[in-house]
C-alpha cells in the first residue's frame, strides 16, 4: 500500500512539473538563463570528453613519429654491407 | 664478458624514451583539470547573468574594458615571446635567455596591470560582497590571477636554471605549458567576463 501511495505521488509529481522546483539552479525562469545553462551543460560535457579525446589523439600520433624515427634510424641492410 | 657489457649499452641506447617525461604529463593533467575548473566559474557566471535584466548591476561601476584589451595584448605577447624561447632552447640555448626574460616582463606587467585596475575598481565599489557582478569578477579573475602568479613564479625559477645552464628540457616544457595554460584560457575569460 505505501509502495503504491510514493509510486502515485512520483507520477503525480511528474505530471505536474510546473509545481515542482527540485532542480537547485534553476531559481530563474528567464529565457537568458535557460539557454545560458542549455548551452554550459552541453559545454560541461563535451568539453572533458573533447580534452581526453584530443589528448590521446595527440599522443598516438607523437607515439607514430617517434616510431617512424626509430624505423629511419635503424640501418638498411644491402647486399654489399653483408 | 665483454659481449654481456655491449649488449648492455646496445639495450641502454635502443631502449625508447617514455613519449612524455613525467614533469609535463603531470603538468598536462593538472592544466586539463583547470580548464574544467574554469568551464565550471563560467558555467556558473553565464547562468547568473543570463537570468539577470542588466549587467552589470545598477549602481556597479563598469569593468575597464580597453585598459584589460591592451594588458590582453601584453599577455598574448608575453605567450608568443615565452614559445619563441622555446623554439630557441631547441637550438642554441643561448639564444632563449632575451625572448625568456622578455616574456617573463611582458607577464609581470600583466599581474602588476591587473593589481592596479583591482586597486581602482575597489575605489569605486566593486567588492566581493557588492553584487553578482563583483562576486564573480573578482572569483573568476581572482583565481586566474592566482593561476598567473603561480605560473610567473615557475618561469622566474625556470630562467635561474637556465642562467645557471641548468635548465633541462623537460622542466622547461612544464613550466611553458602551464604558462600556455594562463595566456589562453585568459582571452575566453575577458570576452565572457568583461565584454
Amino acid at each position: 500500500m505505501r509502495g503504491r501511495l510514493a509510486a502515485l505521488v512520483l507520477v503525480a509529481g511528474t505530471l505536474a512539473p510546473r509545481s515542482s522546483h527540485a532542480c537547485a539552479v534553476c531559481f530563474s525562469g528567464a529565457d537568458g538563463a535557460r539557454v545560458a545553462f542549455l548551452l554550459t551543460t552541453a559545454l560541461l560535457t563535451v568539453l572533458p570528453l573533447a580534452l581526453l579525446g584530443g589528448f590521446a589523439w595527440w599522443l598516438r600520433r607523437r607515439m607514430r613519429e617517434l616510431d617512424s624515427d626509430a624505423r629511419e634510424d635503424v640501418p638498411v641492410e644491402t647486399p654489399q654491407s653483408r | 664478458m665483454a659481449q654481456r657489457d655491449l649488449r648492455l649499452v646496445h639495450d641502454a641506447a635502443s631502449e625508447p624514451g617514455p613519449i612524455l617525461p613525467s614533469s609535463v604529463l603531470g603538468t598536462l593533467i593538472f592544466v586539463l583539470t583547470e580548464i574544467m575548473l574554469f568551464a565550471g566559474l563560467i558555467s556558473a557566471f553565464m547562468i547568473v547573468r543570463g537570468g539577470t535584466v542588466e549587467w552589470p548591476p545598477p549602481g556597479q561601476p563598469r569593468l575597464p574594458v580597453e585598459a584589460t584589451a591592451l594588458n590582453t595584448a601584453a599577455l598574448l605577447a608575453s605567450g608568443l615571446l615565452i614559445w619563441m624561447a622555446g623554439r630557441a632552447y631547441r637550438g642554441d640555448r643561448a639564444q632563449a635567455g632575451g625572448p625568456f626574460a622578455a616574456g617573463l616582463a611582458l607577464g609581470a606587467f600583466f599581474v602588476v596591470f591587473q593589481g592596479f585596475e583591482w586597486a581602482r575598481l575597489l575605489a569605486q565599489g566593486l567588492t566581493l560582497t557588492s553584487s553578482t557582478h563583483g562576486s564573480f569578477f573578482y572569483l573568476i579573475v581572482g583565481t586566474h590571477a592566482l593561476h598567473a602568479i603561480v605560473a610567473l613564479g615557475i618561469l622566474v625559477w625556470a630562467f635561474q636554471l637556465h642562467s645557471r645552464r641548468e635548465l633541462r628540457p623537460s622542466t622547461f616544457t612544464a613550466a611553458r605549458t602551464f604558462w600556455y595554460f594562463v595566456v589562453g584560457v585568459w582571452p575566453v575569460l575577458y570576452l565572457r567576463v568583461y565584454l
